[in-house]
């Protein structure tokens, strides 16, 4: 498999913000779920990669081609959901499709009909008078419609209601499935990821803190309730989190966790519980060891 | 895609492109009105004067609509801070030029707007002898003078807001050292040799000095 988006030592600085070394490799064809709290970087992030900024150190590569040397290329298939409507308030959604359409050779016009239908949009409405949910369907309908083998999707469903939320996700893995495009999409709202990634990377800080498959990432993760005083020294697993837990036990929080290891812990302290983490546990977990990495015990 | 270009300032512009077109139809119309009907000509001093006086209203409304039409072809993207325009596949010059183009496409349409309100307004003329009508040549210089000041107004304003700002805090500056220059008598005054040097027969805004003349020997 090939990586649609190659990410290497990225830097870039403002005033009270940084990225720094930020590696990120997007397989051909993987729905990349791209977490991190606010604030993480993830915007500047996408803003970089679609050479909205220009980095101060290390490069990007998407479909092999240099960010931003080649960039009219790239954008040319790559469809792009802002985290701000960015479309011409005064258009209607009717003239906002006909001006995206002009500019993007590859735009499919059934499809772009088909959508509008799907998301019963107001075609003669100005996009100043659409309501939130609308200019997100308006928003996905043209990243969709110009036919992209690259979506880039910045909190595409941040603010929206759970219904219409639902409704542009199934839209975006309707079209994945169908043409098998390769999706990067940001989003704080892990759980609304969980269902549709195969792929995760996490930032924190302006730093890439974890980047694995998905299954990879939820399966390796557990909280584990063992016997107090037992030592995860030379532990065939890490723990990144570890607290007390009422009356003569503990929670640890582990990662790299396979289940023929609960044979690794001896009589006196037994291994009580493994429990499965959901991503967003998972999430904060990884956030957490990140910022406090003195907490682990290895 | 210079259609759509064009629609989207269109949007943003027809309002005041439609005012523009209304006051470049109304100038030379107004300029001659008491010259009407043919069988009772003016003497020329009084043509010449009238045409004179109205002759200031082409620079203004060069300056007008230049100043429009450059805000109305950035506006779009200002308010999107330009992320939309940047996420096209278009190269960042192809999209200026873009931009550029459909603003002189609107100013092509007032300057029709003005020659065909001058050539109906001198046609019903009875010129008297020496004087001569310049429809096209107002025309022309008309539009010349929108062009050069839009040109100018276009780049200013697609400026990056820092750069914009420094500018502007230049020009405060400028006025007011030359108001204490003023106060203080010292004899010398830097806004008015900028605005020398601007409208100096070297710069392209020389096209605004000198008289406009409908109506001339």
């Amino acid at each position: 498999m090939t990586d649609t988006i190659e990410i290497r030592e990225l830097s870039y600085q403002v005033e009270g913000f940084a990225l720094k070394d930020v590696n990120l490799t997007v397989p051909s064809g993987a729905v990349y779920g791209f977490l991190g709290p606010n604030g993480a970087g993830k915007t500047t992030t996408i803003r970089l990669l679609l050479g909205l900024l220009r980095a101060s150190g290390g490069g990007i590569k998407v479909f092999g081609e240099e960010v931003p040397t080649d960039i009219v290329s790239i954008l040319g298939r790559t469809g792009y959901v802002p985290e701000r409507p960015h479309l011409y308030p005064s258009l209607t959604v009717a003239e906002a499709v006909s001006l995206h359409a002009a500019f993007h050779h590859r735009f499919d016009h059934r499809a772009s009909k088909d959508l509008a239908a799907r998301f019963e949009l107001p075609m003669n409405r100005t996009l100043s008078r659409l309501s939130k949910g609308e200019m997100g369907k308006a928003l996905i309908l043209l990243a969709l419609a110009q036919h992209p083998d690259l979506l880039v999707l910045d909190e595409p469903t941040d603010g929206l209601d759970p219904v219409v939320r639902r409704e542009v996700m199934h839209a975006i893995l309707d079209y994945v499935t169908e043409t098998g495009a390769t999706v990067l999409i940001s989003s704080h709202l892990v759980h609304e990821l969980e269902r549709f990634c195969d792929w995760i990377g996490v930032l924190d800080q302006g730093t890439i803190v974890a980047q694995l498959p998905m299954q990879e990432f939820k399966s390796g993760l557990k909280r584990l309730r063992v016997a107090a005083g037992a030592s995860a020294i030379a532990a065939p697993f890490s723990v990144i989190a570890r607290a007390e837990a009422g009356i003569g036990g503990e929670v640890w929080t582990v990662r790299g966790w396979q289940p023929e290891m609960s044979s690794w812990f001896d009589e006196a302290h037994p291994l009580k519980e493994v429990v499965d983490l959901d991503l967003e546990e998972a999430f904060v977990e990884l956030l957490r060891s990140a910022r406090n990495p003195s907490g682990r015990e290895a | 895609m210079f259609r759509m270009i064009l629609f989207t300032q269109w949007r943003e512009s027809r309002l005041a492109v439609l005012a523009m077109a209304v006051a470049a139809v109304a100038i030379p119309l107004l300029s001659l009105r008491g010259s009407w009907p043919s069988t009772d000509p003016w003497i020329a001093w009084d043509l010449l004067r009238s045409t004179a006086q109205w002759g200031v209203a082409y620079p203004i409304l060069a300056l007008l609509a230049a100043l429009l039409l450059a805000a109305a072809a950035w506006w779009p993207d200002h308010r999107t801070k330009h992320v939309y325009a940047l996420t096209l596949p278009i190269s960042r010059r192809r999209y200026l030029l873009l931009r550029y183009v459909a603003g002189v496409t609107f100013l092509l349409g007032i300057t029709v707007a003005l020659i065909a309100s001058a050539l109906v307004a001198t046609s019903r003329l009875s010129l008297p002898p020496l004087l001569h009508v310049y429809p096209f040549g107002t025309g022309l210089r008309f539009f010349l003078a929108g062009l050069s000041a839009y040109t100018i107004l276009f780049a200013l304003n697609g400026l990056a807001p820092r750069t914009a700002r420094v500018l502007a805090a230049l020009g405060i500056v400028l006025v007011l050292v030359s108001l204490l220059a003023d106060l203080l008598s010292l004899g010398w005054n830097p806004l008015a040799w900028v605005m020398e040097a601007l409208l100096s027969p070297y710069s392209p805004l020389a096209i605004f000095r000198g008289r406009w003349m409908l109506i001339d020997v």
